[in-house]
């Protein structure tokens, strides 16, 4: 689902089990929550898979609600604000803990050691997702034949699909996006989803206005539209299989 | 799922390597992550951007081996690094031998040297418990920092101990890579903790300066299977005499006394023989020699006891080949009894001569009952071997000690090589006594003893059994038996000494017929893994290869048995549309189609060794009329003829199957490695 403007998600990586404290690869995947009533407990919650960003707080909420000890939580992303809120519904009061860079990616920049409170707001927008003033999809292009892949001890350079169509996309930032929101990385790489409008459908050939779902392959360095201190504009290449 | 998996979302990998020996993770970033047990400092200067891609090209399915590509990194010119290439800066040399698991060590000079101290020698790092004086360290703890534990030898190099490592070429080096986010955060507390293995090896070339670093080149660790092994000892037949290991401390104990005719002493002795009192406990004496020690040792207790005035000398008199032991009693006609007793080991001996009418009345020999064709220490052995199925060879180089107890001899006799297999081998000082030779090299004949003194010899180590038993005793024999509790068995220069935590043992003892029960024998000496058994791995359809562990936590890449045919209709796994990455060309490709040749020649040498060999031919004959001639020829060195003939048969039919290739993203299912069956 999204707003009603255009905006960029992106994708969190997660390998579950949905709660307890060992995971592998916890970087963005891994929520955790100490509630008053029980200070000696943290309640670790994750997805199960790979999730995008808006569903993996619901996730989280469901999950926090089955096994933290009280709480009835509620965790949403407000795209007016561009904060993401973490409450309880119940009264219970509770403090976030943010394992590995989840921080970061939920944007709870500020110090979260002590105190409790029902409801805890991410002070600065997190770099899980972006509004857009505008963005333009390129018509989908074939690429099962593609020479843009490198590996490099393994490594992929870029994620490049036998089976799969790519899409040229420029994205116009809001006037609140920040650099340091790009250059955090999430919405340059990996798996991201953008809308270009309101519609909650996926690009399609009679739907050329839905939003596109996919893995960025090439990534421009952002740039600065006009004089300093105007809008931040970026060129992605993404590709989405088919 | 691992970091592979990540990467599809966004995730990168901080490649970094462990080196053995040098407790450094030398990473492309440093992550301020915990660092694996042992190594104790990280440094952000390796770089890999310059190495071709590694992995296992390919398979060659003719010799079972893989052709894995080499891996180059280079450590940027930094003070950490710096400070592990320069020259040692301590030094001392061994004065004893040190064993493999020996925690003590004795040196000419410790000054310089602390408790706690790194050691390095060979390959081997050390850390010196205490030391404890100028000439004495105590408390060593072997094979620190993943390095393996060897033998040191004084009189080479080997006995040279330095603070810093001496050789960087031959250390293991293996290359991790750990996830960092897209924001750049390592995840994990420890480094380890969703590290996965990429590559695993050995320092080829290096360090060899760069513009800004030091450069490596390394070779998979599967490449080591084409590396020739030393297994081989040579020297010169130099007696056909049986022989026997004597101590120095055996006593023979011989106590005499003379009666009168009133049953009074005449004389009296108790003499304790050493006749191996010059000798060292080992050492190889013919039946001869020992008769020789005994007789003279016989003389120095009768002189040493002043008894010459009643006793002579000790005879070994020879009647037809028995040889009786006499000594000589002097003339006393006041003699009317005398006894002699000898103790051999806990064996008596007795002799007694009675005669109250005349007396001793002359010089004679008393003959004891000690008679012996063979070993004279042990009376009434009538074993005198048929020469030459006993020699001693002398050797030119290397420990006679290393012979193993089976194995096969090279002679040259006459300007011909022989063959043959022997069973026992004892070793004193250069020599080694060898034991039940029979001839394997097509002929029952056995040369002359003539013919056989001072030819020139080579033992050839050898190993027999199943062919993935013997696989993995070559694989891990070490000499010193610390790699592997079962597998370690082989004398060393027989193996690679691998540690079993590098090898995948379930896939070699879980092989099934016909290569799994064929029972074969190989001489190692100056053959390669792949030289003894990529014969059998090729006709059967089989291959080692270095391949991700999928039941270790951090997919440690070992050695592996893999089939290189699709036997069975099952697959282990299948890769979707989801799955496939495009190298600019098909996702999955099949595998050229293996030649369908209509001769199949199988050779099986004889022993194992290049001395001649068993030769059959499996000829589709409509074809060859066809086709002409398309032969292929494997060298299977299987313990019978018959045996391998049979297993042969059904290879010749099987052939020419295709197996499909992935060339798969590495986020693909972990069932899917090299030589795995699937289903696309």
């Amino acid at each position: 689902m999204a707003a009603n403007g255009p905006r960029i998600m992106a994708y969190a990586y997660s390998e579950g089990p949905v709660t307890g404290v060992t995971a592998d690869i916890v970087a963005n995947s891994t929520l955790a929550v100490i509630e008053q009533s029980s200070p000696g407990t943290t309640t670790y919650v994750r997805p199960a898979t790979p999730e995008l960003f808006e569903t993996q707080l619901v996730t989280w909420q469901t999950h926090l609600f089955t096994y933290t000890p009280a709480g009835v939580y509620t965790c949403t992303y407000d795209a007016t604000t561009q904060r993401v809120t973490l409450a309880t519904t119940n009264g219970t009061g509770f403090r976030p803990v943010m394992p590995g860079n989840l921080a970061v990616w939920l944007g709870f920049t500020q110090d979260l050691s002590s105190g409790w409170a029902e409801s805890w707001e991410g002070e600065s927008a997190p770099a899980a997702v972006a509004e857009l003033l505008g963005v333009t999809v390129e018509p989908a292009e074939d690429a099962a034949r593609v020479d843009l892949a490198e590996h490099r001890h393994g490594r992929s350079v870029a994620t490049v699909w036998g089976n799969h169509q790519v899409h040229r996309v420029h994205l116009v930032f809001s006037r609140t996006t920040t650099l340091a929101q790009i250059a955090a990385g999430y919405l340059t790489t990996g798996r991201v989803r953008i809308w270009q409008a309101g519609d909650s459908t996926p690009y399609s050939a009679t739907n050329v206005d839905g939003y596109i779902d996919g893995y960025v392959i090439a990534a421009d360095d952002p740039t600065e539209d006009g004089d300093v201190g105007e809008l931040w504009t970026l060129n992605l290449l993404i590709g989405v299989a088919r | 799922m691992s970091v592979w998996d990540a990467v599809r979302y966004g995730f990168s990998p901080i490649y970094w390597v462990q080196i053995s020996g040098i407790p450094v993770v030398f990473c492309e970033r440093a992550t301020g992550l915990t660092l694996p047990a042992g190594w104790t400092a990280e440094d952000g200067s390796l770089v890999i951007d310059d190495s071709a891609e590694v992995g296992i090209e390919q398979v060659d399915r003719d010799t079972g081996t893989a052709v894995s590509l080499s891996f180059g990194f280079k450590l940027l010119d930094t003070s950490t690094v710096r400070q592990w290439l320069r020259a040692p800066s301590k030094s001392m040399n061994l004065t004893s031998n040190l064993t493999a698991t020996a925690t003590t060590m004795n040196v000419d000079s410790s000054t310089g040297w602390s408790n706690g101290d790194a050691a390095y020698l060979g390959m081997e790092r050390i850390t010196i418990g205490t030391v404890a004086s100028s000439t004495y360290c105590t408390g060593l703890t072997r094979a620190t920092v993943g390095t393996l534990a060897f033998e040191h030898k004084t009189g080479t190099t080997a006995q040279i101990v330095t603070d810093r490592p001496r050789f960087w070429r031959g250390r293991e080096v293996t290359l991790w890579a750990s996830p960092a986010d897209p924001n750049g955060y390592a995840t994990g507390t420890a480094l380890l903790n969703d590290a996965v293995q990429v590559w695993r090896g050995r320092i080829d070339q290096g360090p060899s300066r760069d513009v800004d670093g030091f450069k490596f080149e390394a070779s998979s660790i599967d490449r080591i299977t084409d590396r020739k092994l030393a297994a081989s000892v040579t020297g010169q037949v130099v007696s056909t005499s049986a022989k026997i290991a004597v101590s120095k401390g055996y006593t023979i104990q011989i106590v005499l006394k003379a009666s009168n005719s009133s049953s009074g002493q005449v004389f009296g002795y108790v003499f304790n023989l050493l006749p191996f009192k010059n000798d060292s406990d080992g050492d190889l004496l013919t039946n001869a020699e020992i008769r020789d020690r005994i007789q003279s040792a016989w003389d120095d207790a009768v002189s040493a006891e002043g008894a010459t005035s009643d006793l002579g000398g000790f005879l070994w008199a020879n009647y037809s080949g028995e040889y009786n032991a006499k000594v000589l009693v002097k003339a006393d006609a006041t003699i009317v009894y005398f006894a002699i007793f000898a103790y051999l080991d806990g064996k008596s001996i007795t002799a007694t001569w009675l005669d109250k009418a005349n007396g001793w009345s002359t010089d004679g020999y008393v003959a004891l009952d000690w008679k012996s064709k063979g070993n004279p220490l042990v009376p009434g052995d009538y074993f005198e071997p048929v020469i030459p199925w006993l020699i001693t060879v002398r050797v030119d180089d290397g420990n006679p000690g290393d012979i193993p107890q089976k194995g096969r001899l090279r002679v040259n006799v006459g300007g011909k090589h022989r063959l043959f297999r022997y069973h026992g081998v004892t070793a004193n000082n250069a020599e080694a006594y060898i034991k039940g030779i029979t001839p394997i090299d097509g002929t029952n004949a056995y040369p002359t003893k003539t013919e056989m003194l001072g030819a020139d010899a080579e033992v050839l180590f050898g190993d027999e059994g199943t062919f993935p038993t013997m696989m993995l005793r070559c694989l891990m024999s070490s000499g010193n038996g610390e790699r592997s509790a079962t597998y370690d068995t082989l004398s060393r220069g027989q193996g690679y000494g691998l540690d079993e935590g590098v090898i995948d043992e379930g896939s070699f003892t879980a092989a099934s017929a016909p290569i799994g029960s064929l029972k074969g024998e190989v001489a190692s000496g100056g053959e390669s893994f792949s030289g003894l058994f990529g014969g059998a791995l090729g006709l059967f359809r089989k291959a080692v290869v270095s391949r991700p562990d999928t039941s270790d936590a951090n997919g440690a890449l070992k050695l592996t048995l893999v089939d290189t045919a699709p036997y069975g209709s099952g697959w282990s796994t299948t890769l979707t549309d989801t799955d496939l990455l495009s190298h600019d060309g098909d996702p999955v490709v099949s595998v050229k189609k293996a030649e369908s040749p209509n001769v199949l020649v199988i050779l099986r040498p004889f022993g194992g060794t290049d001395d001649g060999e068993d030769r059959f031919v499996f000829v589709d004959a409509p074809t060859v009329d066809a086709n002409g001639r398309d032969e292929v020829e494997y060298r299977v060195p299987a313990s019978d003829r018959v045996t391998l003939y049979q297993a042969a048969g059904p290879a010749a039919v099987e052939r020419g199957l295709r197996i499909p290739h992935p060339c798969r993203p590495r986020w693909a299912t972990t069932g899917c490695q090299i030589a795995a069956k699937i289903a696309v």
